[in-house]
This record gives structure tokens, C-alpha cells and sequence, in this order.
């Protein structure tokens, strides 16, 4: 194989160990490896230099955007696991622009076959014919070797653009992608679009969707927020995964980019403050845990509370201030919604150590429910108290 | 304070929606905690019944939307966060109200809307991308539309065709469908950069306005293919749009965050609101028009219910002024005023009924009397109804500059006669100052080559010079204070004034000499107004001493003083362009001691003058004179100050004319500094559009950053001849592929030479093309364009 693992491939403020994890090695790209690894992958793809390395090391490496600069080609495929979370499992996969899925030595079986989502990234400010092309290629190819893959295109580097010339590119890659794909007959393959920038939150918020697609559990988990939420008197309240600071789900209120912004930069306050200061002995490098949890009121009668859900998974919720007189309630609320997530992934995890296709499987419609049940019950003790 | 049209009642907990019964009398309002029926009195609002009983109050109960059937009385539906869409019959008898419940959706419902013409047609959206369309009869889902994008967030029934309705997503597209095909939809576009969260249909046109995270609003003609007709620009992202019944422009609005008003939008007037409701203290969550297009009602996350009245309406077109300025790049102003004055602004007693929205933000307004209203609503409809004024300054100064671009050469002759040429250019524009710069150029560098110039040789001093070429060293930094002192009380540039320069070593000289130098001050005081401004080079012998170990002295004093009677003109007018330093000059003692010393910081005060001091005598008296002193640092400090004047034409045109003789002044002027000025001056070109002179310089530029200019933003793009779309570099339109390229006169395919008009890009045999064009102006192919072929 052509490719190898990146091993030295993180910057970022955290400590050493507090990323995903080494990277994983699978040798030189065995299959059986590839099939046994259940995780969901996801595959960045495009042009060169269209910035899927960037995006890579903003989003899940905390690179600050303006280091992107001075990022080399990368010429080898890297593969970035993000598994240590119960919650969330996937891979990204970031390919060299070069790389031809028609190469022959190209193993697109292995490669495409357990791959959930394929992300297509291209330049905004450039010329997207030849991109246009490509992406075309990449989705006719990785659709026959894998039908269940989700093609997600990336209109990227937008922030150097004004709006209207934004929204005709937009409309304009939209129509020609979509044309591209229905003459090589791919009526039914669905691309979704997003306008991208690493220099604010929109690629957060893009990647949030596409990992949002690959999680089984995502509608239970937007449905036992909006108990929450609607039990606590929160305003919003974003799943947030915690070093990424990508939402792994929120409630189905319409995200306002403010908001998000502002869960994120709590984020990063809570992490850094407990990085620092929160060492208990030397040995323990995170100190992020079940303990944690953080209050900010705003000057504006907003406030940001934070919980711990577990290592890898933080609730950020924004409320009014007179909504927040019993934090009691809300924190028992809280403890429920915990344990409810808690059940919903070791229905997965049972479902998984029996063997059974997790990623198809109707089941976690059917237990989330009852865990609802469970939250809106205790919750139900808990209204006469708020109201 | 409750103003007494607006009612206002409290409920338990925040609405998330409302809706309206057919003849608007009764409102239903929903949200996590609250259902309540309320009717609407004349000045309060009564509550008829509330929904939310029962003693198992499950999810059902948290509704997100509500929505009243358009035919049925009593037949309501609300979307609830678990998914659930709920049918409610209020005719039920009972205390509960529910009649059946469509657990279909396995996510939130956001919306769900009523067919306007079908009493039992029901339509939801969900978050899962999914819309189902209900059967209340059968009490099933008769149809579902997948729509393969994001969350739903609005479904509505067109009004103007009953079978169609819109759905817009959370990834920017909006969907038209017909309901009786669940295949796919009819049209598709993307309307917004993000989400839309609301979307509204005209009663009478085929608009369609759609609100946004993006801050806008956008009002699409679905008519046949969507086109946008109208963007409205807001300052938050949109919550709900509603057009405003029987006006054909208008359409209310509220947003998601951070504005808690509802505003009232003219669509052709997009930048400021019609009518603005600041009541609430919290976001506004639901407008509705009251069948009528005075009062609406809106629900708010202050847990309030309002009915607003249009005339009780703040109107921010009032507070804005309505007044505009603008200066062109040539000088003109132009001034826009409205027709006829607004009506008067009257402070309002009730304006002080806001409480402080709890940091959120919340305009403060007057309000207008009915009259007034009705004014203004007559004024404003109407269009931008107002004056352009435009007014012409006379003499403008950038005129001459411009005037001056346009007819200096930089090129093509000797540095002498170009700077005479440009000289003359300079005067014929009344600017003197800069024409005695010229002059000063052609005589410094404008010998013939046999006599080498001699300040480029290095020259073996005479013993009598050494002195003179110290010195002159040596004062440079009191150069600089001259040079600002002047700086300070020059006047405009070219522009006389009515004080006169007298350089201060005239009086040194008068002095030396034992002569007052009052009087020969006054031998100099001319009246500017009679001066005739010509003999400009009758001054330079008179203003420029030599050394004043010189014996030529004598002579040039008194030929300055014959000159100076004779036509005073001509030692003013040099002097007119430095006015008001001569006070500075008088009042500087250092300069009267010592003669060599006096001499360069006169030089610089007095800009162009020393040089033309010291290249008249050479001239007119002696030319051996000349290599006394360096000119080229003299000449720098002219050009950098003629640049500070704010004159970076001059100091950039001179540069380039000096060719070879330019590097004298690099010492004395940093490439930064030369490439400033070029490219302020290239700058000043194209804002005039002379691209001619513009690239002219550009070319004429020594500097490898400036001449590179030309090398970019220079591309080319190729169209296909066919169908005009942008083609790929060497390579065939992917559109037009199939059809070789046909001989425009002939129509046959060409093999072989192909010849095209690069304009219009049409072409055919090379024979051919050569044949058409012997006898005709115009493209073969009929395009209108004035071919040229080779």
C-alpha cells in the first residue's frame, strides 16, 4: 500500500495525552482489520490544496486557523481515529489530493466499503470546474463499491467571499453537481451542501452535521434534549463533544450561531482552566471528568452551565437567569438525562458485543423511549417546583 | 404602562406559536407549558378554555406550533416536540379537548399547517426532513414527502394554487411540491446561505418570502422559474415572516434572537423598517395578521400575547436623517434631500412605556398621529421620492492634476525637453509651483551630453568650493525644520496667495552689501492681485544668490532688483506658492550670521527656488557656476515636499522623466518612499480612469514591484462560442461538445484553419472570414458585433 499512518500529525493546547488517542495502526492496510473495525469513517476528499488538511487540524487538533498556513501537501493518507469516546466512534480519513480512486493499487473495496460518509471539499475561491469533475468521479465510484454512503460537498474557504457572489457559487455548484450526477444516472444519490470557513464556526457546525448523520442514536439523543429543555427551562442546550467542540446533538430549536459560539468558547474556558489548574496528582493528565461542571453568567441575564456527561462528552446549556433560581432541579434533571444517555449506549453496546449490525439496527428507537419515559417521569415530579 | 389599543395578558410559561381562528375573533396560543383558547374583546382578551388538562400531561402537551383549520370552527392541530401531531376538536364535550394523535414522526414536528381549501388535508414538517400530509377523515397519513435535506422548518399551502405547497429546509433550500405527488418534488432551490426558518406566501402574487439565519429575507417570484425580486437586510436572524394582508410590499417580521421587535418591511425599501412594535421584552416568538392590516398579534418568550395596532407604530424613517452627502472622486458634491419635509416628529408621552428589555436590544420610538401616519404612509409607498442635488466646486484643484496627467509626457525625449514640455503643461494650468519645478529639472539635468553634466563628475574641487560644499552638508537637518515650518503656513498648493516669500538670504546679502533689507524687502512687495504672472524665468537669476564669496553677486543683486521693478510679477509668483514663511525667515537669526550656512536651509524653504537660484546665474550669468552645488538632494527634498503637499503627481512624473539621471536621488529618497508615490500616483489615475496614462507609468517604472503591476490581474478567460458559458481552458464547452464549430458564413464544418473574432467569438474559414470582412463591417453570424479578424 501506498499510504501510511501520519503519527505526528497533532498541535494544539492540550496535553499530549489528552487527544483521541495514538493513531490507530493497521499495519499495512489489511482487510480483515478494516471489516472488523466497526467505527463509521469518514473520508475527506477534493482537490489539492482545497484545505482538508486544514480542516482536519481545526476541527479535531485545535489548530488555531492561522497556523493552517504554513501546512505542508500532505502526500500520505492520514488516518485520525476519534474512538475513545462511548459515544461517538469514527475515523477520519484525510487523503492526499492526488490520489486517484481509479488507480488501480487503490483499494476502494477496503477503503470505501465501511466508510459512512464521504466528504468532498471544495475551494470556493478557486475555479471548481475541474473540482466539480472530480467530485463527480469520487461519488459515482464510492457509490457502487458502498451504497449506503453519505456524500457531503464542502464549499470551503467562503469567508473570502461577500454574500452574493456566496450564494451563487452556492446555488451554482449545487445545480452543476447535482446535473453531473443525474447524467451519469445517480438520480437518488442525495449530496448535502454546506458553506464552510475554518476561520468561524461554520466548519464546526458542518462537520457537527455529518458526524450527527453517523450516529445511530442521534434523533434519542435530540429527543431527550428537548425533554430536558423543556422540563428545566433551558433556552438551548448543545451535546457537545469535548475536544473536538464539535455537537454530537442539541435540541430541535433552530441553532442560532451566536449561541453555539458562545458553548464553544465556554468550552475551551472550562477545559483550559481545569488543564492548568486541575491537576489532582502528576500521574492524571485529564482532569476533565464526571465532576466537572461550570456556571457563567452573562451580563446580558444569560446563563452558560456546563455538566460533565462523561469524559469525552460535555452539556453546555444556555438559560435565562430567572430561570436558573432552582439549579437543584435542574441538576437533578440533569442526572437523569445522564443516566438515560448511559442506557442508550449500553443498549449499543450490547447490541454490539452480541454481534448484531448496530449501524442498521432498529433497536435504539425502541429503548430511547423508555429512557425518555424515565426522564420525563422524574421530571414530572420536578414542574411544580419550576413553575 | 399598557398603551389603551395594545392588550397584553400573562400567561404560565412562553408560547411558541399561535394561530387564528377563520374570522380572527378567537386566538389559540401553544407552547412547552402553555394551550390556552383566548377570544380577542375590544380591549381585553378573555380566556375560553385551556387545552392543557387532563391528569396525564405527557409530551403531547408541549407543542412547538399550533395551527386553527381555515374552514372548521373547531378543528385545531398542534406539532409537539416528540413527534406528535395532534388533532384537537374544541366542540368536543369534555374537559379534554384531544381527538386523535398521529404519532407518524419520530422526531420533532415544527410545523404544521392546514390545507386553505381541503378541510381534512393536514401537512407537518419534521426535523427528520420528512413532511406528511394527514387524511383527518380516515385519521391517517395519506402521503409522505421525503425531502432529502435537513430539518423542515416551515410548510405552507400556496394560496394560488391549491395543490402546491412550500417547504423550506435548515441547509438553504426551499421545495415546492404538489400534494398529490410524493415522488419528488416540483422545483427545488437554494434561496439562503443558511438555514430558512420561515417562509410566507403573497395573497395576490406568486411571492414567496423566505426568512433566514443569514439576516435576510428574500421574496421569490415562483412564478415559473424562482427568481429573487426583493432582499431585505436585517441585523438578527429571522424568525417569522408574514406578508401584510392587502398591501402588495409589505411584510412583517420578527427575529430569532436578539431583537425582540417586530418590524413592518416595504420590500422596495429594504434597508429601514416601515413600522417597528418594540412592545416585547424577549424575543418574539409568532405574529399573525388579524385578517386586517392594522392589528396583528405576536407571542413573545416574555410570556406576553399582544395585539398591536398599526397606528400605534414606531417609525424608524423618522429618526434616520433623511439627508445624504457624498463627494465624488472629482470634487463634486452631491446632495440628496426629500421632496417635500417628513412630517414632524412629535415626542410621544407613551414612548416611555418600554422597560428595559433586559439587555436585549430595544429601539426607543415615537410615535405618529393618525394624520401623520397616513402622511407618511402616502410619502413612502410611493418610492424614493427626493432631489438629487449636485453641486460643482469651480477652480478645483484635482482638475489641473487631472488636466496635467493627461498631457504630460514621461517618455520618448530627452529628460530637458520633456521637463520644458511639461513645465509649459504646468503653467497652462495657472500651477506655477510645479512648473518652476519642471524648470528647475531642465536646467539641472537638461545639458546636451557633449557637455557631461558636470554634477555627475566627481570634480576635483577648486579651493574655493570646498567650503561651500561643506556647509552645505551640514544644515540638512535644519532643512527639515524649515521645510516644516513652511509646511505649516503654506497655503494651497499653485494657488496665490497674498503673501510674499522673500528668501532669507536676500537680506543676508542686502546686509553684507550695507543696504537695508527693508528695502529691498520692498523692492519685492507686488501687488498679487496685478501680477501678471509671467517672466517666470526672470526670477530665478533674482532669487538666487551664488555663494556669497562669488563676485557675480553684485550683478544678480541688481539685476533681481531691475527685474523687480520691473515686473514685480515675476519674483511673486514663485515666491506666492511658499506664502507666510517669510515671518519664519525673518525671525531666524542663524541664517544671518554666515552666508554658507544661510544658504542650503533657504534652499529647502524656499522648495524649487534654490535650485533655480543656483541654476539661473549658471544660466543667465555663469555657467562655470554650476558644479558649486549638488542638486539632487536639493531636488529630493522639493519632490518630498511637493509629495507632503499632497502633489504626488509631481513628485512621481519627475522621477520618471530624470531616466538616467534618476539614481542621483536614491540616496536621498528610500525605494519605500519612490514606491509610494508611484503607486499613489497610479492609484490617482485609475480613480480618474485615465488607464492610458495609468499604464503609461506603469511602464515607465523602475521599480520591479511597480512595473510587475502589469503582469497581474491580467486573465483571460475563453467562452464558447456557442452558448456564451465560460469554457475550460483548451478545451470544448462540455455543453456544446456534441457540435463541431460551423463556418459562420458557410455552415459547414471546418476542417483546417479556423479564424475567430476574439470579440464575439464567431468565425469560420480563414477564406471565408477574409471574404465576409473585404465587404462587410459586421459579424457573419448575425451577433451585431464589429468583427475584426487579424
Amino acid at each position: 500500500m501506498s499510504y501510511q499512518d501520519d503519527p505526528n500529525g497533532y498541535v494544539g493546547s492540550f496535553p499530549k495525552d489528552f487527544t483521541y488517542g495514538p493513531f490507530e495502526q493497521n499495519g499495512d492496510g489489511d482487510s480483515s482489520s478494516l471489516q472488523d473495525d466497526h467505527k463509521p469513517r469518514i473520508l475527506l476528499r477534493g482537490l489539492r490544496r482545497s484545505g482538508k488538511s486544514s480542516i482536519q487540524k481545526v476541527v479535531f487538533h485545535k489548530m488555531s486557523p492561522n497556523e493552517t498556513w504554513f501546512l505542508e501537501s500532505t502526500n500520505q493518507m492520514v488516518k485520525d481515529d476519534i474512538n475513545n469516546s462511548s459515544l461517538v466512534q469514527f475515523q477520519i480519513w484525510d487523503f492526499p489530493g492526488q490520489i486517484d480512486f481509479l488507480d488501480p493499487t487503490f483499494d476502494s473495496d477496503t477503503i470505501l466499503g465501511g466508510c459512512g460518509a464521504l466528504v468532498f471539499v471544495i475551494d470556493a475561491q478557486d475555479d471548481y470546474q475541474d473540482a466539480l469533475d472530480k467530485l463527480q468521479l469520487t461519488v459515482t465510484k464510492a457509490y457502487r463499491v458502498n451504497s449506503n454512503i453519505k456524500s457531503e460537498v464542502f464549499i470551503h474557504k467562503v469567508d473570502g467571499l461577500n454574500d452574493d457572489y456566496k450564494m451563487d457559487s452556492q446555488g451554482d455548484i449545487h445545480h452543476r453537481a447535482t446535473d453531473d450526477l443525474a447524467e451519469a444516472g445517480l438520480h437518488h444519490v442525495h449530496l448535502s451542501f454546506h458553506l464552510t470557513s475554518i476561520y468561524d464556526h461554520s466548519i464546526f457546525e458542518a462537520f457537527s452535521k455529518v458526524v450527527q448523520k453517523l450516529i445511530p442514536q442521534w434523533p434519542t439523543l435530540e429527543n431527550l434534549l428537548n425533554i430536558l429543555i423543556s422540563n428545566s427551562g433551558i433556552e438551548k442546550a448543545f451535546l457537545l463533544d469535548v475536544v473536538s467542540r464539535i455537537y454530537i446533538a442539541t435540541d430541535s430549536s433552530p441553532v442560532d450561531m451566536q449561541s453555539y459560539e458562545l458553548g464553544c468558547d465556554m468550552m475551551d474556558v472550562v477545559m483550559d482552566i481545569s488543564c492548568i489548574y486541575g491537576m489532582v496528582d502528576e500521574t492524571e493528565t485529564n482532569t476533565f471528568n464526571n465532576e466537572s461542571s461550570s456556571l457563567i453568567k452573562l451580563n446580558n441575564g444569560t446563563v452558560l452551565y456546563l455538566r460533565e456527561v462523561n469524559k469525552f462528552l460535555a452539556l453546555v446549556c444556555i438559560l435565562r437567569e430567572e430561570n436558573f433560581q432552582k439549579q437543584g432541579v435542574i441538576d437533578y434533571n440533569f442526572l437523569c438525562f445522564r443516566h438515560a444517555i448511559t442506557q442508550v449506549f449500553e443498549l449499543r453496546n450490547k447490541c454490539q458485543s452480541s454481534g448484531t449490525d448496530r449501524r442498521r439496527s432498529g433497536t435504539p428507537d425502541a429503548v430511547p423511549n423508555g429512557a425518555a419515559d424515565s426522564t420525563e417521569s422524574t421530571s414530572d415530579h420536578s414542574q411544580p417546583q419550576l413553575a | 404602562m399598557i398603551p389603551s389599543n395594545t392588550i397584553c395578558v400573562s400567561e404560565e410559561g412562553p408560547a411558541n406559536a399561535l394561530a387564528l381562528n377563520k374570522d380572527a375573533t378567537q386566538v389559540v396560543i401553544a407552547g412547552r407549558n402553555v394551550f390556552k383558547v383566548f377570544s380577542i374583546e375590544e380591549n381585553d382578551f378573555t380566556e375560553v378554555c385551556n387545552l392543557r388538562v387532563g391528569k396525564n400531561l405527557n409530551l403531547n402537551f408541549s407543542s412547538i406550533d399550533v395551527a386553527w383549520s381555515t374552514i372548521e370552527e373547531n378543528t385545531l392541530a398542534t406539532a409537539a416536540t416528540n413527534g406528535a401531531v395532534v388533532v384537537w376538536n374544541l366542540g368536543r364535550s369534555g374537559r379534554s379537548k384531544q381527538e386523535h394523535v398521529f404519532s407518524d414522526h419520530k422526531r420533532t414536528v415544527n410545523k404544521v399547517s392546514f390545507h386553505l381549501t381541503e378541510p381534512a388535508l393536514l401537512i407537518s414538517g419534521s426535523q427528520d426532513g420528512m413532511m406528511k400530509c394527514f387524511d383527518l377523515r380516515m385519521k391517517e397519513v395519506a402521503r409522505t414527502f421525503i425531502s432529502n435535506t435537513e430539518s423542515i422548518r416551515d410548510v405552507q399551502f400556496s394560496p394560488h394554487q391549491a395543490h402546491t405547497f412550500a417547504a423550506v429546509s435548515e441547509n438553504g433550500n426551499v421545495q415546492l411540491w404538489d400534494v398529490r405527488r410524493h415522488e419528488r418534488c416540483l422545483q427545488q432551490f437554494t434561496a439562503h446561505s443558511g438555514p430558512v426558518f420561515a417562509c410566507d406566501w403573497h395573497s395576490e402574487m406568486p411571492w414567496l418570502a423566505t426568512a433566514s439565519r443569514d439576516k435576510t429575507i428574500k421574496v421569490w417570484d415562483i412564478h415559473a422559474k424562482p427568481n429573487l425580486e426583493h432582499t431585505i437586510y436585517t441585523i438578527a436572524s429571522v424568525g417569522h415572516v408574514k406578508w401584510r394582508p392587502q398591501k402588495k410590499y409589505q411584510v412583517a417580521s420578527c427575529a430569532l434572537v436578539l431583537d425582540c421587535a417586530v418590524h413592518v418591511w416595504d420590500v422596495r425599501r429594504p434597508h429601514v423598517p416601515l413600522a417597528t412594535f418594540a412592545e416585547h421584552r424577549d424575543v418574539t416568538t409568532a405574529i399573525a395578521w388579524q385578517n386586517d392590516p392594522n392589528t396583528f398579534l405576536s407571542t413573545s418568550r416574555d410570556c406576553s400575547l399582544y395585539r398591536h395596532r398599526f397606528s400605534e407604530a414606531a417609525h424608524p424613517v423618522l429618526w434616520a436623517n433623511p439627508h445624504g452627502v457624498c463627494v465624488s472622486a472629482r470634487g463634486d458634491v452631491t446632495h440628496a434631500a426629500p421632496d417635500c419635509p417628513l412630517p414632524a416628529l412629535h415626542t410621544n408621552p407613551a414612548s416611555d412605556r418600554y422597560v428595559p428589555g433586559l439587555g436585549r436590544k430595544q429601539p426607543t420610538a415615537g410615535s405618529l398621529r393618525p394624520q401623520a401616519q397616513a402622511a407618511l404612509e402616502r410619502l413612502f409607498p410611493g418610492g424614493a421620492a427626493s432631489i438629487l442635488t449636485r453641486y460643482s466646486g469651480e477652480g478645483r484643484p484635482p482638475c489641473c492634476v487631472v488636466a496635467c496627467a493627461k498631457e504630460y509626457k514621461m517618455r520618448g525625449l530627452p529628460t530637458h525637453e520633456l521637463a520644458e514640455h511639461n513645465a509649459k503643461v504646468a503653467r497652462a494650468y495657472n500651477r506655477h509651483m510645479v512648473g518652476h519645478v519642471w524648470e528647475v529639472v531642465r536646467c539641472v539635468y537638461g545639458r546636451p551630453p557633449p557637455r557631461e553634466p558636470p554634477e555627475r563628475e566627481p570634480p576635483p574641487p577648486p579651493p574655493a568650493h570646498t567650503n561651500s560644499n561643506a556647509v552645505e552638508e551640514e544644515p540638512l537637518e535644519e532643512v527639515e525644520q524649515w521645510a516644516e515650518t513652511q509646511f505649516h503656513n503654506s497655503g494651497v498648493l499653485g494657488m496665490p496667495t497674498l503673501s510674499i516669500y522673500i528668501p532669507p538670504h536676500k537680506y543676508k546679502i542686502r546686509h553684507d552689501e550695507g543696504s537695508g533689507w527693508v528695502s529691498a524687502a520692498s523692492a519685492h512687495y507686488v501687488d498679487v492681485e496685478t501680477a501678471d504672472w509671467t517672466l517666470p524665468e526672470e526670477a530665478f537669476p533674482l532669487r538666487a544668490p551664488p555663494p556669497a564669496h562669488q563676485p557675480s553677486i553684485l550683478d544678480t543683486t541688481h539685476g533681481r532688483t531691475a527685474a523687480g521693478g520691473a515686473s514685480p510679477g515675476g519674483s511673486s509668483s514663485p515666491g506666492s506658492g511658499s506664502s507666510g514663511s517669510n515671518g519664519s525667515a525673518c525671525t531666524a537669526p542663524p541664517n544671518l550670521e554666515q552666508t554658507s550656512s544661510a544658504y542650503p536651509g533657504a534652499a529647502t524653504l524656499c522648495r524649487a527656488q534654490p535650485e533655480e537660484g543656483e541654476s539661473g546665474p549658471l544660466w543667465v550669468v555663469h555657467e562655470a557656476l554650476r558644479p558649486h552645488v549638488e542638486p539632487a538632494p536639493l531636488l529630493a527634498l522639493a519632490l518630498r515636499h511637493h509629495a507632503d503637499l499632497g502633489d504626488v503627481q509631481t513628485a512621481a512624473l519627475v522621477m520618471i522623466v530624470l531616466h538616467e539621471h534618476r539614481s542621483d536621488l536614491f540616496p536621498y529618497i528610500d525605494e519605500g518612499l519612490q514606491e509610494h508615490w508611484l503607486l499613489g500616483y497610479i492609484e490617482f489615475l485609475q480613480k480618474h480612469k485615465l488607464w492610458n496614462v495609468a499604464t503609461e507609468v506603469v511602464r515607465c517604472a523602475w521599480l520591479s514591484s511597480v512595473w510587475s503591476l502589469s503582469q497581474q490581474s491580467s486573465s483571460v478567460t475563453v467562452c464558447c462560442g456557442r452558448c456564451g458559458r465560460r469554457a475550460r481552458p483548451r478545451a470544448m464547452c462540455d455543453r456544446c461538445l456534441p457540435h463541431p464549430d460551423l463556418c459562420a458564413v458557410c455552415r459547414q464544418v471546418v476542417r483546417g484553419l479556423y479564424a475567430w473574432c476574439q470579440g464575439c467569438s464567431h468565425g469560420g474559414h480563414l477564406e471565408h472570414m477574409r471574404q465576409w470582412m473585404e465587404k462587410h463591417q459586421l459579424c457573419p453570424a448575425g451577433c451585431g458585433h464589429h468583427c475584426q479578424l487579424g
